[in-house]
């Protein structure tokens, strides 16, 4: 099924690695949060960190990521170290999306309320033959993997 | 086409084509005896059936074309999802009957419908205690025989 909504996915060494789970999203998923559900919605049912504004834009989405040690860079490529995350936003520049890198190089993404998966970076982009979904990357940032973290 | 990938996969049945199974002893829907869920008090057995068509209906298109989304805004402010919340009150059975089998996000619709609002800081995020106020509320107000 996915590789019908995803068609970058075909020919792709792609794999699902977690059951279905509500309980969080792809932004979470990208902070390494399995336990949330993370969005600045302005009716207040998801988690967004503390202080900061709860609007659909890329400036959120970066002070978000930041406010657990994520910083801009400037490239997808692995870092010793350094955990990486990609951006995705849609053709009027609203977050849609977030993958985090993995220590293979390959990057990890929860599909909404659906499963998680491995995938190559490029690989949800939007498709000019199927119904768009996360549309483009637009930011990748990094965090060294010794920066703790938590989610209260 | 996306919707239609999705919708087989969430379900066996056409979203038309409601998989209600009436037997004797009762109206089933999904292996739930609705009438016995359902308080009558509510709606009578024919109403259930043309709403919960209508409802299956909006609620394939609704999943079909926001279920891969984490955007909240764009799950809620769907066509199909604010249609639902128009038909009000009638629709309230449907809903928690299905936010008790599934894992749907209904919470803005019973906000929208019923005017009442059961999130607090202390759960945002927590899609299952959310989940569980609304039932908790359902069956405290009767929509809900048992949560």
């Amino acid at each position: 099924m996915y590789e019908q909504i995803f068609p970058f996915l075909q020919g792709t060494n792609w794999r699902i690695t977690s059951p279905i789970d509500p309980n969080y999203n792809c932004i979470a998923w990208a902070a390494e949060d399995n336990k949330k559900f993370w969005w600045p919605d302005e009716d207040g049912y998801a988690y967004w960190p503390e202080g900061v504004p709860r609007d659909e834009t890329l400036d959120s989405f970066i002070q978000a990521y930041s406010s657990i040690g994520f910083k801009i860079c400037k490239d997808y490529l692995i870092e010793e170290g350094f955990t990486k995350i990609a951006i995705y936003v849609d053709k009027n520049g609203k977050p849609t999306h977030a993958a985090r890198q993995l220590d293979s190089g390959k990057w990890t993404s929860k599909l909404g309320q659906e499963h998680d998966i491995e995938h190559e970076l490029f690989s949800l982009n939007n498709s000019p033959s199927t119904y768009p979904l996360y549309g483009e990357i637009k930011t990748f940032m990094k965090k060294s993997k010794n920066t703790q973290q938590s989610f209260t | 086409m996306y919707y239609q990938n999705i919708s087989q996969n969430q379900s066996s049945s056409n979203p038309i084509n409601v998989d209600y199974i009436p037997k004797p002893i009762g109206l089933y829907y999904k292996n739930v005896q609705i009438n016995e869920t359902i308080s009558h008090e509510f709606l009578s057995t024919a109403e259930i059936l043309v709403k919960l068509a209508k409802f299956e209906n909006l609620k394939m298109n609704w999943l079909g074309e926001t279920k891969l989304l984490s955007s909240l805004s764009d799950k809620f402010s769907h066509k199909s999802y604010l249609e639902i919340i128009d038909i009000g009150k009638d629709i309230l059975p449907f809903i928690f009957i299905d936010l008790k089998n599934n894992d749907n996000f209904w919470f803005k619709a019973l906000k929208e419908i019923t005017g009442t609002e059961v999130v607090t800081k202390e759960i945002q995020g927590n899609f299952h205690e959310i989940k569980k106020r609304w039932l908790t509320w359902g069956v405290s107000k009767g929509y809900l025989k048992n949560k």
